[in-house]
């Protein structure tokens, strides 16, 4: 047989190879079925009867997703819920049951099937796709009904075999994919869906490559014939000839080897090739991201965004909310692993509808962060004792952001010694030793680094903000690209002085703009002397594995050239050029 | 009756997060509350029926609510609205 070729679109990257297996849908049987007249009642009680069995499945595996830490797949599963509480769905049925005489299953049929094709009629790509958490929610209320047992397809299709699955469907149901097992199924192909779609979301969340919206062609596969799923390239070959299964198999060593590679780098320390040792710690905006990043190899946390706290929610978070969030991130990584608290940055380009803040014309330069938390001496203290009483279970530190000058900074200490005031007064544990520094991110701190140094326990580089306001050029503006980089000459000459500064007082110095994941950046970096560099967590292990090559004791003279530099391409190619582990 | 007026911030519209705060702000009335676009008005109790009306970014959509905690369950919905939160 030919080989033969389907395209889709790419939802979740990386190879497979493997055998198909095609997911034949469950039957429902379709038309109505009527209960006698009197039995409402009863049909009634055995419909709430199943959709309560369904709702402590739905439970159960929310918990264990939540508990597994697939936040993804725990959140589809609280929306099921949520569905099975709908007066549009399970109330129509239960209308259905009672003035129709419907039988249970019919009347969560017909009712799920309306839904369903309202939301697909809609003219949204997203909402089309909630068709499927309808249908997915009222199909385990059916099988509910029918006593009848999980059907466990998902995981036993591979069943005796050693060659992974290529599992084949019309779309997979969002509870199909939850249950994904990794080690069984090495990919997918559905003839429906998109990139939003929950299987697609999933697929990524798992990284298993994933190919959605093939159309009819996925199912013209017949079960056990040999596919390869390009999810990179959204690609599924048939029946490969031997040069293409070849070159396939070698990409996918490739990219298993570059994982192993990384992975030795887990819980390692992060030191340069002549023993010089820095902190690779990521970036983090919530207790799930800190769990994460701590799974993907990173120290510590060099920069938690405190103020996703405060969006997205009509009022502002409480002390105790604040605290719970700073102690489990705390937790996530154990005592002594640094975790660096920046009191909330709101402004900018992040509003806050609880404080109903006026729109400005120039956010950016406007009130924000700690311009807002002195002005709201309440709202920061708040915060403040918050970050304190979390310290009691981890290395905390805390970070006030938009520092400009020195009384900005004495202000906000003030305020943290009134802070530690009431909580010892109130007999509250904290650390008392509690490190307390600044964002470098305003270029009038910059130069004033050696002054600030004398006084705060560290710094911190924010280079996204220092390089547009160093640069004068609005990083939202895609027209500015060639201002807004980070390797401009003025910029590291910022850089270079606020490290030696804080140097001199034997203060460390810390970098949490996307400059610091950026391999480019990290040999000036090392160089210049950077203690700690927060990132992505995704970037920790590769800039760890980098490191490992690069010999910093070369790279003084490399970091002070750079400042001599017309602008940063010549930066570029000089160190692309000196510095040949870039490519390897 | 309360009924207020909102223009939805969030980018994506009233999608699946904002979708289900919704639901849970109508429910801390215990009167009715509808959510309205284009004259299309249904329940705000009901996540279908709130992802239903397709609300997108910059939309207009009137929120009424009856009976006790009506003025709490509209303002809480409204935040919800005018958050441009992200998905």
């Amino acid at each position: 047989m030919m080989a033969t070729e389907m395209k889709g679109i790419a939802a979740s990257e990386g190879y497979a190879i493997g055998r198909a297996v095609i997911l034949r849908e469950e039957t429902i049987p379709q038309g109505v079925t009527y209960v006698e007249a009197g039995e409402e009642q009863a049909e009634l009680s055995r419909f709430d009867a199943a959709v309560a069995a369904a709702s402590g499945e739905l439970q159960e595996l929310f918990e264990k997703m939540k508990a597994d830490g697939r936040e993804n797949e725990a959140e589809i599963f609280e929306a099921h819920l949520m569905l099975l509480e709908d007066e549009e769905l399970i109330g129509a049925a239960q209308e259905r049951i009672r003035s129709q005489r419907y039988k249970a299953e019919a009347a969560m049929n017909e009712s799920g099937e309306e839904v369903a094709v309202m939301l697909a009629a809609l003219d949204d790509e997203y909402l089309r796709e909630r068709a499927a958490d309808v249908r997915d929610v009222s199909r385990r209320v059916i099988r509910k009904l029918g006593n009848g047992s999980e059907s466990e397809a998902v995981q036993t299709s591979a069943a005796g075999s050693t060659e992974k699955s290529i599992l084949f469907a019309v779309d997979l149901t969002p509870s199909d994919t939850a249950q994904l097992d990794p080690s069984v199924i090495g990919g997918f192909v559905t003839a429906a869906g998109g990139r939003t779609s929950h299987s697609a979301i999933i697929a990524r969340s798992v990284g298993i490559p994933a190919i959605v919206g093939v159309g009819d062609a996925a199912l013209q596969i017949e079960d056990g014939q040999l596919v390869i799923v390009d999810g990179t390239a959204g690609i599924v070959l048939v029946e490969p000839e031997a040069e293409e299964l070849a070159r396939y198999q070698s990409l996918q060593q490739h990219a298993v080897n570059q994982r192993a590679e990384l992975d030795q780098f887990r819980g390692k320390p992060s030191v340069s090739a002549d023993g010089h040792q820095v902190e690779l710690v990521a970036n983090i905006g919530s207790v799930q991201d800190a769990r994460q990043a701590q799974e993907r190899g990173a120290e510590g946390v060099g920069l938690f965004r405190t103020e996703f706290l405060y969006m997205g929610r009509p009022d502002l978070p409480t002390e105790d909310e604040q605290f719970t969030a700073y102690k489990e991130a705390a937790e996530a990584f154990g005592q002594d692993a640094p975790i660096v608290i920046r009191t909330m940055d709101i402004g900018g380009d992040k509003e806050l509808p609880s404080l109903q803040l006026e729109k400005e014309d120039n956010p950016f330069l406007g009130y924000r962060a700690i311009r807002i938390c002195l002005d709201r001496p309440d709202l920061f203290k708040t915060q403040l004792r918050a970050v304190l009483r979390a310290s009691a279970f981890g290395n905390l530190k805390i970070m006030f952001p938009m520092i400009a000058t020195l009384g900005e900074w004495r202000a906000a200490k003030a305020l943290l010694e009134q802070a530690k005031e009431e909580l010892k007064n109130e007999n509250i544990a904290f650390n008392e030793q509690i490190e307390a520094g600044i964002m470098i991110e305003i270029p009038a701190a910059a130069q004033m680094a050696d002054r600030f140094a004398r006084e705060v326990d560290f710094f911190s580089i924010g280079t996204n903000d220092l390089v547009q306001y160093t640069m004068a050029a609005d990083r939202m503006n895609p027209k500015l690209g060639y201002l807004s980089d980070p390797l401009h000459p003025p910029v590291l000459r910022l850089i270079h002085q606020v490290i030696r500064a804080a140097h001199q007082e034997n203060k460390w110095v810390g970098m949490c703009g996307e400059m610091a994941g950026t391999p480019i950046a990290l040999p000036i970096l090392l160089g210049m002397g950077l203690d700690e560099f927060s990132m992505s967590a995704s970037a920790v292990l590769p800039a760890r594995a980098f490191l490992s090559r690069l010999d910093r004791s070369k790279l003084a003279a490399l970091a002070e050239a750079v400042l001599d530099m017309d602008d940063a391409e010549a930066v570029r190619t000089y160190v692309e050029l000196q510095v040949p582990e870039l490519k390897a | 009756m309360v009924e207020k007026s909102y223009v939805v911030a969030n980018p994506t519209g009233i999608h699946a997060r904002p979708a289900k705060k919704i639901v849970e702000a109508a429910k801390l009335c215990e009167g009715t509350v509808h959510i309205e676009k284009g004259g299309r008005k249904v329940s705000a109790k009901s996540l279908v029926n709130v992802l239903s009306i397709g609300a997108k970014q910059n939309d207009t959509v009137t929120v009424s609510a009856d009976g006790e905690k009506a003025e709490a369950a509209v303002d809480a919905i409204g935040a919800v609205l005018a958050s441009a939160e992200a998905e």
